[in-house]
């Protein structure tokens, strides 16, 4: 399926002077109808295509923005699947496929393409194969350190025995850093697995959040991450999500459940590549 | 507990005697987990390496030779899973059960089954088992790949079922994932009110009629309760049936008038004419319809329609009637899994403060 011209599409919509991107009913006889069917299917009923063409990349051609709505708006308690599509060497694809309100466009990144912030606070940048949740502009990044070696033993219990072999044979490491979750001053813990054998390559490494508990730590957060990871501005319950990135362009986002963290979100990069 | 579907690669059976290269074995490794076009060969074999010295060092090496899903875990499958997620991990899940979530624990067993099969002993100097063959042979193998005797390997994982996986707890799932504990609840909840349904519609007393006012589960005609009255006598006698709902005296009526050509005619709000002459009869069916009315079948709320679970809160708009409210329970009260959380039995305290 061939890219469409922008300048085409342009012609036919008004010009969008907000960082907004504005979404509009998908007409039948909308240039793009043929591509978000052939991603998408024929909407379902009771559900309706809103679109937005916009060029991200500065390359001339569109990409195309997909929202689906079942009601009157994006309702603040039900977000609307919102998707990219981009024309790529083997045709169209999905480049972003995420719940969100609103989407804006950020500044210009790696390979030309825009980024993009969805309800004011996920910002997503181009990794030149799809958009990734940019962690650190999202939220407030964690900073890791070293176990101190008085904790390390401890920390590495949380991860299990075998992991508890793997640092008392110096094959593995705890990093850690502190994150205030409720904005009450308590720090809680996160604590990283590293070291050979102890991340995977598609969900990266072992990681915890502690809290004390009584005078004990207790984990609320039994995941994984690799590289940067951060506390987003987005709560639940009191507490903020917290957002991780996987190997090769992934991420992970964790919600409070209300006893403890779950993923609320991940996309990690196929087992495969 | 879902199973798991068994995959085994058949026909790849390895000659004893005479083994292909391993370089090129562990090459068929790569394109089965990293893909056949992928792009870092070097990085996939010495993560492979680092993995398994790992699983040497825990100790994860034991599990080979052990029943899963069907199959046996052999080397490559402890490689394939911990290529996924790391070993420490593989390790954690094989040992205690425990995982980060569903879907983590779904992508551990895939491999473990998906990955078996492949010689992997360039990596780790020993035979993998081997698929499709007989269970002697295999057995035989994994005793030969792993340099232990079969009766040391206590630990054997048969299913999923068998594993306890610890989730996050109520709620635990979020966005894509659900917590299995209340996954289940609701399940059963559903299925309840599914089953409630159904010996309702198939009750004599409550449940629907055929034409011929035989009872749907007992196919004979009851002498009393729903099935006792008349066809007549059910539909103007709403109140008896929680099921089925009579239309209004005035859509009644309309209708009539529209068959017979008459116009407004009749109580109720009912009218519309139109049409002309299709049943001579109707006009004298309408008064004598309408004079067999009981004056209260005027104040009934809205009628029509099938909605099975709300009637049993009674009629709209009043509390008349047989009203079963929650008799059924249908209020969820999972509470979810144990979400039993790893405590620190250590006493670790005031980390910070020491850290700093």
């Amino acid at each position: 399926m061939r890219r469409l011209a922008l300048s085409l599409i342009l012609a036919a919509t008004p010009t969008l002077a907000l960082a907004e991107i504005r979404f509009a009913a998908m007409t039948d006889n909308a240039p793009e109808r043929p591509v978000v069917e052939a991603l998408m299917g024929a909407a379902p009923e009771g559900v309706v295509y809103q679109t937005a063409v916009v060029d991200l990349d500065s390359d001339g051609g569109a990409e195309i923005l997909v929202r689906l709505r079942t009601g009157e708006d994006c309702a603040p308690a039900t977000p609307c699947r919102t998707l990219v599509a981009q024309h790529g060497p083997n045709g169209w694809r999905v480049v972003l496929d995420w719940p969100a309100h609103t989407v804006a466009r950020g500044q210009r990144g790696f390979g030309g393409f825009l980024s993009l912030v969805t309800d004011g606070s996920h910002a997503w940048t181009w990794t030149g194969e799809r958009y990734r949740l940019d962690v650190t502009r999202t939220g407030e990044a964690v900073t890791f350190e070293a176990a101190p070696d008085s904790a390390r033993a401890l920390l590495a219990d949380q991860f299990g025995t075998g992991a508890r072999k793997l640092v008392d044979e110096g094959k593995a490491d705890i990093v850690v850093g502190a994150v205030d979750l409720t904005g009450a001053g308590a720090a809680d813990l996160v604590a990283r697995l590293e070291g050979a054998g102890a991340c995977g390559r598609v969900y990266g490494c072992p990681m915890r959040v502690l809290r004390i508990v009584d005078g004990q730590y207790v984990t609320i957060l039994d995941g994984f991450g690799s590289g940067a990871t951060s506390v987003l501005p987005v709560a639940r319950d009191g507490h903020r999500d917290i957002a991780s990135e996987l190997p090769r362009g992934g991420h992970a986002i964790f919600g409070w459940t209300g006893e403890r963290y779950a993923a609320s979100n991940h996309n990690a990069p196929g087992a495969r590549r | 507990m879902r199973k798991f579907a068994l995959t085994l690669f058949a026909g790849t059976a390895i000659a004893l005697c005479a083994a292909p290269s391993a370089q090129a074995s562990f090459g068929e490794f790569i394109a089965a987990t990293c893909g056949a076009a992928c792009s870092d060969t070097t990085g996939e074999t010495s993560q492979a390496r680092q993995n398994w010295d790992a699983l040497v060092t825990m100790g994860t090496t034991e599990w080979i030779g052990a029943d899963f899903n069907g199959g046996k875990i052999d080397a490559s499958s402890l490689l394939s899973a911990a290529r996924i997620v790391g070993a420490s991990e593989l390790d954690r899940w094989l040992r205690t059960g425990q995982a980060a979530d569903g879907n983590i624990l779904q992508t551990m067993a895939g491999a473990l089954t998906s990955g078996s099969g492949f010689n992997v002993s360039s990596i780790t100097g020993v035979l993998s088992g081997l698929s499709g063959g007989g269970s002697s042979l295999a057995g035989s193998l994994s005793q030969l790949a792993s340099g232990t005797p079969m009766g040391t390997i206590t630990s054997t994982l048969t299913d999923s079922s068998s594993i306890n996986v610890n989730f996050m707890g109520p709620g635990g799932g979020g966005g894509d994932y659900c917590d299995e504990g209340i996954a289940g609840t609701q399940n059963a909840a559903a299925q309840k009110h599914i089953d409630d349904m159904v010996n309702i519609a198939m009750s004599n007393d409550y449940g629907f009629s055929q034409m011929g006012g035989a009872g749907v589960g007992s196919g004979q005609k009851s002498s009393d309760g729903f099935f006792g009255m008349s066809c007549l006598d059910k539909f103007m006698q709403g109140t008896r049936d929680t099921l089925f709902r009579p239309p209004q005296l005035s859509q009644l009526v309309a209708m009539i008038g529209q068959m017979g050509g008459i116009g407004g005619a009749g109580g109720g709000s009912g009218g519309g004419g139109g049409g002309g002459g299709a049943c001579d009869g109707a006009e004298s069916v309408l008064q004598q319809v309408a004079g067999s009315m009981p004056s209260g079948i005027f104040d009934s709320g809205a009628n029509g329609g099938f909605f099975p679970y709300a009637g049993f809160a009674g009629r709209e708009g009043d509390g008349s009637g047989l009203n079963f409210g929650n008799a059924f329970n249908m209020v969820s009260n999972a509470t979810g899994g144990s979400g039993s959380v790893s405590g620190d039995s250590f006493g670790l305290n005031k980390l910070f403060s020491a850290a700093r």
